[in-house]
């Protein structure tokens, strides 16, 4: 299979993808070193004075720096292990849809909210939540009194975490249902005459036939263990959710409020992205390792 | 999705100035206003002399001419904000309008347009500018822009051109500041910037009140904080709308991004409780003993902050104040009794008059201290800046295009020159420089021209360019009684009523407590700028402020929240920035 | 497909039917709120009053819309933008992915590439030095800068190189075989059995480009050159009034059209309704691979 002749088309294959991260990928990277300047647009980057550390000991001398960074992990592990979990849930579901006619419609708009934005959703989301809104109407009912759900400190992460799951769970199981077509249906069928339950063939033909898909997005979203989603919570919270809800992100924009704080947040985001990579190296290490599985 | 982090550092940059202040000796309003308004109109009648005369030699205008044509063409490229909803005059556009013609016709200025975006971003796209060093030759700018400009040494040194070429006009604007001004934009003594003034009205806030619920309910206006506890009480539990439902709000509160209470006019904040109680949040004030000291960890604050932690358990402030998304939403839906706010605040009532029966909004300097007083925190001097490029040639050049803005407004909103985007929505360099009490003296002209005594004939428009329109305005919307401003007094199937009613209900009814109020006490802060300590500290103490007042008020925090939050500000910086206030006051 | 015909199963049928439709109902939700605001009278949706149903409706909206030469300006500009932006999109991942997807044996340094890409997934300078430098290329103002900007995501790439990674090798051994050269082999065997991956690439690279819209505000300095959804942007990001002066308060409450807005949005949506029921076929099982996998 190894042909010398070969190598060189498949570097003329890779060269308008590498040519274009060279352009618009590796060249604006120089703007990195931001986050060890004390950066002065008007001395620009190469005259701006160094810093050293000092942006980022900044970042660690906020007075609650460990309450931001505990509800930053905390919101964005649950988003990544929802929106990982339950997209996959929902494209069996609709996989296994006893009336094969409602499969495409379903797929079509549960879809739809991802469109949306935050400021559209956010919007609609307090009102359904609202003290007067269906959500309490409905707890009346069963004797409830209302609760001021946004109000409430330990209930603005789950809300957080949920709405951001139903925002995009539709658009999320895409890449499932696509993985799902590679399963041979002939294999369902020999399993089931084999007398195979729907259940047994889930957990013996489905989910592995899945499987590489599953691990390899598992692992790209630990890229987001420091993101929990500005637009979301800048356009959901209030000072009374601020010990649960405050995130690295929406603190980095308070701060700007005060002073353009150019260098702080190339700083977040280096760390950002300095952690990003060492939990995917390992992890993709790990999935060697353990499952004999590169994902790339 | 890649520079997530970033956008937000773009985003951050937001017209808020920063909260700082300064509470200086209080003065009741009329007095001090009537000087200024004096030396303004002489102001303007020399400017306008001095165009008179340089008009017929423009070629060889004097080199400090504040009106001076250049002998060759000079290009100023600018930025500008621009409401995508804004309708031009056929043929027009931001870049081509008859303001645009007119500075060329009268200076030979080529106004050219780096990036246009709506005012939602401006910001955003001006945080850019600022940090790739791409900026116009000149732009307005806020608090926090024009600080981070000077301190990256991005701003030309305006000082002499603002004495060379600034028109006697713009100067008495400057003068009007007083020190508190001054302390805003110079820089080691030079005039890094030149202040948009903003009326003063601007920042006064007071109570806005459904005076058809007071009189269905057999109440008057309340007057100090008792009253107020007994007739919001009376709005939630006596069903004002009469809809056989208890589903009324007392009081409004702010949104979820509204503030309890900040150094400007804030509409749904709860500033005038504070003030009933002598205190001033987010202001830098003295104590008794002449210290230097913050208004929001004062004792004062603290008795504050436990009546509205009654108030809200009582279920007298809107239950869902700081939750909401909207806090104009149920005040428009008439199920809102009250609400804090200044004078523009009518403004946002424009919908309501659509109604039948329409709610009749009033607004009261209540409530009092207990001294019979009504204390009222005034906001920052200016919170918008002119600033120059330090590398563009021809500074004076911007002065003049501002210089011709004061001037010729007035008239050309007479003339109808670019009448559909108007100079607000399209004149370069765009930014209100008012007179401090350019409302407090439409207020005084209506009020007589209602009366009788003054005529349209004499009065002299040339410093105040929107009265003559509000004076015509008037005549057809106005009923009888000429002096009552109730609601029903207005002619409410007029076509002005949605274009011009919100601003004559603004003024006399909005301007109204400022102007008649005899017993108002106007607090000012020593400092309104941003200090060293503050660029790093400042958003720390504030999410701390802002997290302790929220929760005394609206959760079952004990009292001991206020003293854990004063021990913890001082700790976290808030001693170190006051004593460079200290510095800076004295 | 065999289905067992007793009553768990059918219980199950029933439960998953009824659940699926529930949370489809959910999904709907801003949707129907978003038409409702559409179709109802100014002053009511300022007041918050209309919820599940218009009030005072009207077409007013949508008759404004047909005037508004800016919103088809700009839905015009996002149209070229996906159609251009999705072709240089999916072929430079597809054409990079192929690549990668062999072994170290048959491609050098394999892995170096690789790492290389995901090292660029993750770090980036930030906002402003990718602004100066897209400048420096003359791409301001450009629609070939909202094409080009966003023309490789690594995460797709990664996706790609896996689903080629994981089709049988004896296919591509037969071609070697039969003489086929690496592009022949790429765009007549892999290019062809793999519907499915290109499908979902290709509906996330229309969807990005549709959707997105800081890029088109930090890449245009005029509202006039904006694709639709910073078109939209603009108009929907609510206004702080506290944070304004009175003009443009004055503005603000004059021009301000929620109604307007919310059509909009809601117009906005329709394309992505359009085409994903075109890509959607790819998305059903059993219909491709079988025959090919080992």
């Amino acid at each position: 299979m190894y042909n010398k002749r070969f190598l060189k088309h498949y570097w003329l294959m890779m060269a308008p993808g590498y040519i274009w991260l060279i352009l618009f990928s590796i060249v604006p990277m120089f703007g990195i070193i931001m986050a060890f300047q004390d950066f002065n647009p008007g001395l620009g980057i190469l005259k701006s004075p160094w810093a050293g550390l000092e942006n980022f000991q900044y970042m660690f001398s906020i007075g609650d720096i460990k309450q931001v960074f505990l509800n930053t992990i905390i919101i964005a592990v649950g988003k990544m292990a929802g929106n990982l979990i339950v997209p996959l849930i929902f494209a069996i579901l609709l996989n296994e849809l006893a009336v094969k006619k409602l499969i495409r419609p379903i797929q079509t708009l549960v879809y739809l909210p991802y469109f949306l934005s935050w400021v559209i959703l956010a919007n609609i989301i307090l009102t359904i939540f609202g003290y007067n809104g269906p959500v309490n109407n409905l707890l009346q009912i069963f004797g409830i009194d209302p609760v001021l759900f946004f109000g409430k400190a330990d209930m603005f992460r789950p809300l957080v975490i949920g709405t951001d799951i139903w925002k995009g769970f539709g658009y999320n199981a895409v890449i499932y249902l696509a993985a799902l077509t590679g399963i041979d249906p002939a294999l369902h069928e020999a399993a089931a005459i084999d007398g195979a339950g729907r259940f047994k063939r889930l957990l013996h033909i489905t989910l592995p036939g899945i499987s590489s898909t599953i691990i390899l997005l598992a692992i790209l979203s630990l890229g987001n263990v420091l993101n929990a989603g500005f637009d979301q919570i800048f356009n959901l919270y209030n000072p009374l959710v601020y010990s649960t809800g405050d995130i690295i992100d929406t603190w980095v924009y308070r701060a700007g409020l005060v002073d353009l704080q150019f260098s702080l947040a190339t700083a977040v985001g280096l760390l950002k992205s300095v952690v990003s990579f060492i939990l995917i190296t390992v992890s993709y290490f790990m999935a060697d390792r353990f499952t004999g599985y590169k994902i790339f | 999705m890649k520079n997530v982090a970033f956008k937000k550092c773009i985003n951050a940059v937001n017209f808020r100035k920063v909260t700082a202040g300064m509470a200086a000796v209080s003065l009741a309003v009329s007095f001090a206003a009537c000087g200024t308004n004096a030396s303004t109109k002489e102001a303007r009648q020399s400017a306008a002399a001095a165009t008179s005369t340089a008009a017929g030699q423009s070629s060889t205008a004097q080199k400090t001419d504040p009106f001076g044509k250049y002998d060759a063409p000079v290009t100023i490229r600018v930025v500008r904000g621009l409401d995508p909803n804004v309708k031009f005059d056929e043929g027009q556009s931001l870049e081509k309008n008859g303001y645009i013609d007119e500075i060329k016709k009268q200076f030979n200025i080529d106004v050219k347009f780096d990036w246009i975006a709506s005012p939602s971003d401006f910001d955003q796209k001006l945080s850019l500018a600022i940090s790739s060093d791409s900026l116009p030759d000149a732009v307005m700018v806020n608090m926090t822009q024009f600080s981070s400009m000077v301190k990256y040494n991005q701003l030309a040194d305006l000082t002499g051109t603002f004495n060379d070429y600034g028109s006697d006009l713009l100067k008495a604007f400057y003068t009007s500041g007083g020190d508190a001004l001054k302390k805003l934009v110079e820089i080691d003594g030079k005039v890094m910037g030149i202040p948009a003034t903003t009326p003063k009205a601007n920042g006064f806030n007071e109570m806005w009140i459904r005076q058809d619920w007071l009189d269905k309910l057999g109440l008057s206006a309340p007057k100090n904080l008792e009253e107020l506890k007994k007739v919001a009480r009376a709005f939630v539990e006596q069903d004002p709308d009469g809809n056989g439902k208890k589903d009324t709000i007392g009081i409004a509160g702010p949104s979820k991004s509204g503030k309890i209470a900040i150094p400007d006019g804030n509409q749904f904040g709860l500033d005038p409780i504070f003030g009933a109680h002598k205190s001033f949040p987010t202001y830098w004030q003295k104590d008794n003993n002449g210290r230097v000291t913050y208004g929001s960890i004062q004792p004062e604050t603290k008795q504050a902050l436990q009546t509205l932690h009654d108030m809200y358990r009582d279920g007298l402030l809107d239950r869902e104040m700081l939750i909401r998304d909207d806090s104009l939403q149920p005040v428009l839906d008439n199920k809102t009794g009250i609400f804090f706010g200044p004078w523009w605040t009518g403004y946002t009532l424009t919908d309501v008059y659509k109604k039948n029966p329409a709610p009749d909004w009033q607004a009261y300097a209540y409530p009092e201290a207990d001294d019979g007083n009504y204390y009222v925190h005034m906001a920052s001097p200016a919170t918008s800046f002119l600033v120059v490029n330090k590398n563009y040639k021809h500074p004076e050049a911007a002065v003049k295009i501002i210089n011709l803005l004061l001037r010729d407004e007035a008239r050309w909103i007479e003339s109808g020159l670019s009448k559909g985007s108007g100079t607000g929505g399209s004149y370069p360099l765009f930014s209100v420089f008012d007179n401090v009490d350019e409302l407090e003296a439409s207020y005084d002209i209506l009020t007589k021209f209602m009366k009788g005594e003054v005529t349209i004939d004499n009065v002299d428009f040339s410093t105040h360019k929107l009265l003559k329109g509000d004076m015509e305005a008037i005549t057809r919307l106005k009923k009888e009684p000429k002096d009552n401003y109730s609601v029903n007094n207005w002619d409410l199937n007029s076509e002005l009523v949605s274009g011009n009613l919100p601003r004559l209900v603004s003024i006399m009814v909005g301007d109204r407590p400022l102007s008649t109020g005899k017993n108002i006490k106007e607090i000012y802060s020593l400092y309104y700028g941003t200090t060293d300590t503050m660029t790093s500290k400042w958003a720390s103490l504030q999410k701390l402020e802002q997290e302790a007042f929220a929760k005394i008020i609206m959760s079952d925090s004990p009292e001991s929240t206020f003293d854990d939050f004063v021990k913890n500000w001082k700790a976290q910086g808030g001693d170190k920035i006051i004593d460079e206030i200290a510095k800076i006051a004295r | 497909m065999i289905e067992q015909k007793n009553i768990g199963s059918k219980l199950f049928n029933i439960i998953n039917g009824t659940v699926l439709i529930l949370i489809t109902l959910l999904c709907l939700v801003p949707l129907w709120y978003v038409l409702m605001i559409s179709l109802s009278e100014k002053s009511a949706v300022n007041a918050g009053a209309v919820t599940f149903w218009p009030i005072g409706f009207n077409f007013l909206s949508y008759e404004k819309i047909l005037g508004e030469t800016a919103f088809f300006a700009s839905f015009w500009i996002s149209v070229k933008r996906v159609v251009f932006g999705t072709i240089v999109g999916v072929g430079i991942t597809l054409l990079t992915a192929y690549p990668l997807s062999k072994s170290s044996r048959q491609l050098p340094h394999r892995n170096a590439y690789m790492w290389v890409l995901v090292f660029c997934m993750l770090f980036n300078g930030g906002t402003i030095p990718w602004y100066i430098t897209i400048r420096s290329y003359g791409l301001i103002d450009s629609i070939w800068a909202l094409v080009l900007a966003g023309s490789l995501p690594v995460f797709n790439v990664i996706l790609i190189v896996n689903f080629f990674r994981n089709l049988p090798s004896a296919m591509e051994e037969a071609a070697y075989v039969d003489g086929a050269g690496p592009w022949r082999t790429f765009l007549l065997i892999y290019i062809p059995l793999s519907g499915p991956v290109i499908a979902t690439i290709t509906l996330f690279t229309i969807v990005g480009h549709w959707n997105e819209f800081f890029q088109g505000l930090v890449l245009n300095t005029k509202q006039s050159n904006y694709p639709l959804q910073t078109y939209i942007q603009q108009l929907v990001v609510s206004m702080d009034l506290s944070r304004m002066n009175s003009e443009e308060i004055k503005l603000t409450a004059q021009l301000n059209n929620k109604s307007l807005n919310a059509a909009k949005v809601f117009i906005a949506m329709i394309p992505v309704l359009i085409i994903y029921p075109f890509l959607q076929r790819y998305f059903i099982t059993g219909i491709t691979l079988g025959s090919v996998k080992e």
